[in-house]
């Protein structure tokens, strides 16, 4: 037997009997998981990749040497300014939100390295931890030098602070799946779901498209990022095989649960991404079809694989895959300077590839595109606010996004009563799902709720303030609305 | 006093919040929404005000026609009523 074998197992897979504390209070159900087992049931937790610590950080170095040499070699000033605007965006809206979540997810994994039921789980867990410290700093680092050239950049540390509406929805989906999980919870949900499920869509198609667009800054880090990621990500597997065996319906419940959630997130920030703001000639595919292929193909495998049934919100999550983006970023368009990151107005070229791409559904948004245009051909080049809304707009008490679902003729927003407030949910999913635990949304104060509460301003201008914008971070219009096609009339 | 309300356009994109004052006639909150959702749809014609899926006369006030804090209003034609 190789010397490392030997002694592997000494590291990574060491329990230990308890002598003045039982297992229940080591391992209290309310933060190891439900249902509780005993650790004779978890002795067979195996992950598939084993790494040491010795390897690890070795491993780790040569991947933060080879970064900072592409970060020294192409993250300047110089290099940056030669992207694309669009394509500027996607990196604004990225380097913000991976802190948010990646720091939240150090959290998570520390208390799965507490928690988690086996050793081998929880020194994997332990890994993951330095794994979503090094993808919060790496943004961090990347566009610090950058700030003094765009201070839109200084966003990819402020989002974290702030209580801008992407934020407030960020911090609720992350708080609950990093911070707020048991121990099994975040191992389906984050490991299982979100990482193995949806950031395919991130680490290849939108790696593809930097590459593209010739970012190889953003392509070396989402490519470190994504080795970190298969490593860790195979701790879903095992975890979510023990409580199918022991507790199917919960199993399925959280899939069900966090399928959903994690859709809702990645049609914003990946949405966005590949149908809107990466230039048509960088574009490797639609998002739907990314979705098409990474999500309802391999990740309904996996589920097959596990004798999972598909998501409960399947069919809505299929229905919501040609729409619900396009509803939300035509309305952040509208409302762009609520965000740190500018807009790409679509061209006829990028409308005719929509058209292509969603046959059914671009239809529907093609008139409110077309009242775009008209806008900005009445106000002229410069003049963002006649295009742009002045009324607070409605969010969902679930998913705290925009109330964008359904279709332009009809808004799939339902109202409940609960505890005698009154709740507003996107969809019948985000509906069921707050029904279904009450007890853990009820008290969150959405956007909507801190105006009439009177915590935030009403007034847009003193929101933004609110949100942590200035005027010279707030969103744009990439172009200010100076578009060949705008002035060629009947285009 | 201003009602927050729950407004959604027909051929909108997203839901927005408005302030209807209680004694506004449902005409003015009519074209109140309707100049809301300006910047991303531009409904010609008669406008209706429909609350809990029915259309309400215009000539009622917000009170009048038993509109509460956080209803859902709805904007449409009144070519697009059945």
């Amino acid at each position: 037997m190789p010397l490392r074998d030997e002694w592997c197992d000494l590291a990574r897979k060491l329990d230990w009997s308890f002598s003045y504390a039982d297992e229940r209070q080591v391992y209290p159900e309310a933060l190891a998981g439900t249902p509780w087992l005993p650790a004779q049931d978890w002795r067979d937790w195996d992950e598939p990749f084993r790494c040491t610590f010795a390897e690890y950080v070795l491993t780790q170095h040569k991947k933060e040497v080879a970064f900072q040499a592409v970060a020294e070699a192409v993250g300047r000033v110089e290099d940056m300014s030669r992207l694309d605007p669009g394509w500027l965006s996607v990196v604004k809206l990225h380097m913000a939100t991976l802190p948010l979540a990646e720091f939240a997810a150090v959290i998570g994994n520390l208390r799965a390295a507490r928690f988690g039921r086996d050793s081998a789980w929880r020194m994997t867990s332990l890994l993951g931890a330095l794994d979503e410290l090094r993808h919060t700093q790496l943004p961090l680092r990347a566009m610090h030098d950058l700030v003094r050239w765009d201070e839109q950049l200084e966003w990819t540390h402020r989002l974290f602070h702030s209580d801008d509406w992407i934020a407030v929805a960020g911090r609720h989906l992350v708080d609950e799946l990093l911070l707020g999980s048991d121990a099994i919870e975040f191992a389906i949900g984050t490991h299982f779901v979100f990482e193995t499920g949806f950031t395919n869509l991130q680490f290849i198609g939108l790696t593809s498209m930097a590459r593209q667009v010739g970012d190889r800054l953003f392509e070396r880090m989402l490519q470190s990022i994504q080795t970190d990621e298969a490593r860790h990500a195979q701790i879903g597997h095992p975890v979510l095989k023990k409580i199918i065996e022991r507790d199917p319906v919960r199993a399925q419940r959280l899939v069900d649960k966090w399928f959903w959630r994690s859709f809702r997130f990645f049609a914003v920030v990946t949405g966005f991404a590949m149908d809107y703001l990466t230039p048509l000639a960088a574009r490797r595919g639609s998002f739907k079809e990314f979705v098409e292929e990474w999500v309802v193909d391999q990740f309904q495998a996996e589920l097959d694989q596990l004798g999972l049934e598909r998501p409960k919100y399947w069919q809505e999550f299929l229905d919501a895959l040609p729409l619900y983006h396009h509803m939300l970023y035509a309305s952040a368009y509208t409302y762009r300077a609520t965000t740190w990151f500018d807009f790409v107005l679509p061209g006829p070229a990028e409308r005719c590839w929509l058209a292509e791409k969603y046959p059914q559904t671009w239809p529907l948004l093609a008139p409110v595109w077309q009242n775009i245009d008209e806008r900005w051909r009445a106000a002229g080049p410069g003049v963002e606010w006649f295009t742009h809304g002045t009324t607070p707009v409605s969010f969902c008490n679930l998913c705290q996004l925009v109330l964008c679902a359904g279709t332009p003729a009809q808004n799939s927003a339902l109202f409940v009563e609960h505890a005698e407030r009154r709740y507003v949910f996107c969809s019948q999913p985000c509906r069921e799902l707050f029904e279904a635990e009450p007890e853990r949304y009820a008290q969150h104060q959405g956007v909507v709720e801190r105006i009439l509460a009177g915590q935030a301003p009403a007034n847009l201008l003193q929101l933004l303030r609110y949100f942590g914008l200035s005027e010279q971070s707030w969103g744009r219009d990439v172009r200010a609305g100076d578009y060949d096609f705008l002035r060629e009339r009947g285009s | 006093m201003a009602l927050p309300l729950y407004a959604f356009v027909r051929g909108d994109t997203l839901g927005l919040v408005v302030l209807a004052p209680e004694h506004e006639s449902i005409d003015e909150l009519a074209q109140r929404l309707s100049r809301a959702a300006a910047p991303r749809v531009t409904l010609e014609g008669r406008l209706r005000v429909l609350h809990r899926g029915k259309p309400v006369a215009g000539v009622l006030t917000v009170m009048e026609a038993g509109i509460r804090a956080l209803d859902r209003v709805d904007l449409v034609r009144e070519a697009d009523l059945g």
